[in-house]
This record gives structure tokens, C-alpha cells and sequence, in this order.
């Protein structure tokens, strides 16, 4: 069936509700972790389908549904729910590839072991928190959401190069702050000291 | 600088998010098996992605999202038919609407020109704002009541001697430790509404206004609806305040303060009448 623009306003609703409602999860998730707060962020999210449902005439059938909502929700965000925007961590390059390399290579580090979920619970959601919001939303969009760089960079309107450089220091300062957490709890032990 | 002798940082991340082709992803393989350095990075990357790919699902969404979401787009469904139903009576009857097009013409030449000198060229009506902003006048004593009185009768009395054009319901809320402190004739967005004022203990305070509008006036934006004895609520949060709206008649009713929002949209239920 050849797609076709939606004009028929009784259609309109079912479409709208078939086609954007199943991805109110994900998007209550990440509206959570960029508003902090429950209320602010079921309202996000509504407002994100009212906004939708006004311009459902620009959307266009077969494409990605939920890039589009994700779209619309943090340019909602950015002009309404933000109330101060932390920059980018300040640290240098070189500074993040040290603390990284230094963790793995003097620290007692196992893969396998610290991927057991109990040492690593509500503190990913912490370390998280840390993040810039850039930096965040980032890695919510390409490893939660399992967006591609491109989905993600029309999302956040930035280059493709930029979500590239953002998940590359991203991980590595996520990684760090958990570290850091299994280390204080004594889950993996310092090599030397 | 041949490939093989440097370590693999930027291809390492690609690799993770599977964005290289097949002979790339083979040179990298090969460069992990014989490089510690970029096989310790690789790993706990990978273990890194993992870990952040396990915060897909672990909160659930409100129960009532969803049921809002559907309300509002309801909401916006009675708006825009709202707006499209003189169009289509202009389509089906363009004759006889045009016979009489001059006299209507200058009818509405009037009511628009009584419209814009009322409003003053203000915007259109965001009336949760203005019943905010109302809630806290009276709350910095910037708004005065005409009359103090804790009798709902009197309070009405006053309403009626003071021209007040519809007939106005102050509710009883002592069964819910409420007391009526007063009220003042009111003008809201260019139109008259009976304001009256309720305490509780702990100084909490309830205004409730009463004015001649339709519901299909309110902003979809931000409305949370709620539906009571056949009656539908319309509730908004304006800067920490809750202000829920209904319909009784011609009249529309708002109810706001600064206590528990359940607790404003329980008092609403509670004294809302379906006319």
C-alpha cells in the first residue's frame, strides 16, 4: 500500500494511537532521567503526544516513530523543562584516557564478575545522574533506546560526529563512576596502591 | 603510520556499535586478540554498554499516563471539530448564509469590535494562569474581599445585589473543615465571575471562581482530565498551585489552591452538581 498523507480526521485518531502510543514506556524513561521528577515528567511526555497529534500530518508512514516523538519531546524539554543546563564535563581528554587506563590496568578488574547486577543496581542510575545532559541523553538514546548515531544526532540536532565524541567520553566517565562505586564497596580490589 | 602498530581507540567504538563494515570489523578482531591494552578497553566498553542497556526497563510508567494522554487528545479531537463545524455549515449552506451576509457582517463587525475593546487586544485567554494569578494576589493580600462572611446564603446575596448575571452556588465545605471567609465580584480575562475564598486549618486556603464560559475555552496543553458522576474535570498545575475546572451549565466553575492537588480534584468531585 502506497503511504499516504493522513487527512481523514477519523482515521487520524487510531492511526496516532496504534502507530505512537506503544512507545510511551521508553519515553516516560528518558523524560525520568532528564526531569528528575515523576510529575514533570508524565507531563513531558503528555505534552509530547498532544504536540505529536497537532502535526500527525507531518509524519510520515514507515518512518521511525519513535525518533520522531523522542524528536519532538526534547525540543519540548529544551524550551520548557529545563531549568539550568549543567556544560559538558570540563575534564580534558587526556585526563578521562588516564583515570580510564588506570582503572584497568591497576584495579582487579573482571568483566564478568562485575557484570553481576546486584554490585551495579540503582548506582548506574546514579552515575548516570553525574553525567552532563548532553552526555546522558546520549548514551539513553544509542545503548538504552539502541538508536543509531544518526537518529540520535537529529534528535539531540547536532552532528553525527558530535553523538560519536559524546558516547566515546560518555562511557568512559559512566565506566569510571562505577568503578569508583565497586571500589569504595570493596566488589573489585586496587592492585596496587 | 601503518594501522596495525597503533591502538584501535575510535574503531574500538565503532566496532561496540556495529557500524564497521565486514574487512574493518576483521582488522579490528585480529588487532584485539594481539593488543592487551585495546582488549582490556574493548571489554569494558562492551561491559559498560551492558550495563547502561539494563536501564531499559526498570521504571514502570504511572497507571494514569497513558489514560491522561488519551483524555488530552480527546480534548484536542473536541477543540478542532469545534472549530471545523461552522466551516462545514459554510459549505452546505453558502446560499442562504450569503443572502443574509450583510446584516451578519456588521453584526460581527460589532461583536468584534466590543470583543477587542473589552479585551484589550490581550491574547487569547489562558485562564489556569489567570485563576493562579488570582490565588496569589490573595495570598500576598494584593486582592480584597467586599465582603467578609462565613454564610454561604449571604455570600450569594451579595453576588445577586451586585449585579452578578447568573446565579451563583457557594458551596458548604465546613463538613470538610473549610470556611467560607468571603468574596468579591470579579472580573476574569474580560469577564465577570464570582470569587469566594475558603480557610482550613493550617491557614490553608481554597478559591473558587464562577464564570459564564465553555470548557472548550481551556488550553489542551498541560490539561489532566478526570471524569465524576458524569461530569468531566479538567485539572492544570500553575507554578505549584492545582486549579481543576468543570462545567455546571453556562457556567464554568474553578477551583484552586496550593494543598495536595488529589485533595483539590477530591473537593471538586465532592461538590461539583451535573446541570
Amino acid at each position: 500500500m502506497m503511504d499516504s498523507p493522513i487527512t481523514n480526521a477519523d482515521t487520524k485518531r487510531a492511526l496516532f494511537e496504534a502507530t505512537a502510543l506503544p512507545f510511551t514506556k521508553p519515553l516516560y524513561n528518558t523524560a525520568l532521567r532528564l526531569t528528575h521528577r515523576p510529575e514533570d515528567a508524565s507531563d513531558l511526555v503528555q505534552e509530547t503526544y498532544l504536540r505529536a497529534y497537532r502535526t500527525f500530518h507531518n509524519f510520515t508512514r514507515g518512518t521511525n516513530c519513535k525518533a520522531w516523538l523522542f524528536t519532538i519531546m526534547y525540543s519540548i524539554f529544551v524550551n520548557k523543562y529545563r531549568k539550568e543546563r549543567r556544560e559538558p564535563e570540563a575534564v580534558s581528554i587526556e585526563e578521562l584516557e588516564e583515570t580510564f587506563h588506570r582503572f584497568l590496568t591497576t584495579a582487579e578488574w573482571d568483566p564478568y564478575r562485575a557484570l553481576n547486577p546486584r554490585e551495579v543496581g540503582t548506582e548506574v542510575d546514579q552515575a548516570l545522574n553525574l553525567l552532563s545532559e548532553e552526555f546522558r541523553l546520549t548514551v539513553l538514546l544509542v545503548d538504552v533506546e539502541e538508536m543509531s548515531y544518526e537518529e540520535a544526532a537529529a534528535i539531540m540536532n547536532c552532528p553525527v560526529g558530535t553523538v560519536r565524541s559524546r558516547l566515546f567520553r560518555a562511557r568512559k566517565l559512566l565506566f569510571i563512576e562505577l568503578q569508583q562505586y565497586a571500589l569504595k564497596k570493596g566488589y573489585v580490589q586496587k592492585a596496587k596502591l | 603510520m601503518p594501522l596495525e602498530t597503533r591502538h584501535f581507540k575510535e574503531e574500538i567504538q565503532e566496532l561496540l556499535d556495529n557500524r564497521l563494515n565486514h574487512e574493518a570489523r576483521l582488522k579490528v578482531e585480529q588487532h584485539l586478540e594481539s593488543c592487551e591494552e585495546c582488549r582490556r578497553e574493548w571489554e569494558a566498553l562492551r561491559w559498560t554498554k551492558d550495563i547502561a542497556w539494563r536501564e531499559r526497563a526498570p521504571e514502570s510508567v504511572p497507571a494514569k499516563l497513558e489514560e491522561n494522554i488519551l483524555a488530552a487528545l480527546a480534548l484536542e479531537d473536541d477543540r478542532s471539530s469545534a472549530k471545523t463545524v461552522p466551516l462545514r455549515i459554510w459549505r452546505r449552506r453558502r446560499r442562504a448564509i450569503l443572502a443574509y451576509g450583510f446584516v451578519l457582517l456588521v453584526g460581527v463587525a460589532l461583536a468584534l469590535s466590543y470583543f477587542i475593546f473589552r479585551t484589550q487586544l490581550r491574547k487569547a485567554p489562558d485562564l489556569p494562569s489567570a485563576v493562579a494569578r488570582d490565588y496569589r494576589n490573595y495570598k500576598t493580600e494584593k486582592l480584597s474581599l467586599m465582603l467578609r462572611t462565613g454564610e454561604a446564603e449571604e455570600m450569594e446575596s451579595f453576588f445577586s445585589e451586585r449585579g452578578v448575571a447568573f446565579n451563583t452556588r457557594v458551596f458548604d465545605l465546613n463538613m470538610m473543615n473549610y470556611h467560607l471567609e468571603g468574596g468579591r465580584v470579579h472580573e476574569l480575562i474580560g469577564r465577570q465571575s464570582a470569587l469566594f475564598v475558603y480557610r482550613g486549618e493550617g491557614n490553608k486556603i481554597l478559591i473558587c471562581q464562577m464564570y459564564p464560559g465553555q470548557a472548550l475555552e481551556l488550553p489542551a496543553s498541560g490539561a489532566i482530565l478526570r471524569e465524576n458522576k458524569g461530569i468531566r474535570f479538567y485539572i492544570y498545575r500553575v507554578h505549584g498551585l492545582t486549579v481543576a475546572f468543570w462545567q455546571e451549565g453556562a457556567i464554568t466553575c474553578a477551583l484552586t489552591s496550593d494543598i495536595d492537588p488529589e485533595e483539590v480534584v477530591q473537593l471538586a468531585f465532592a461538590k461539583a452538581v451535573k446541570i
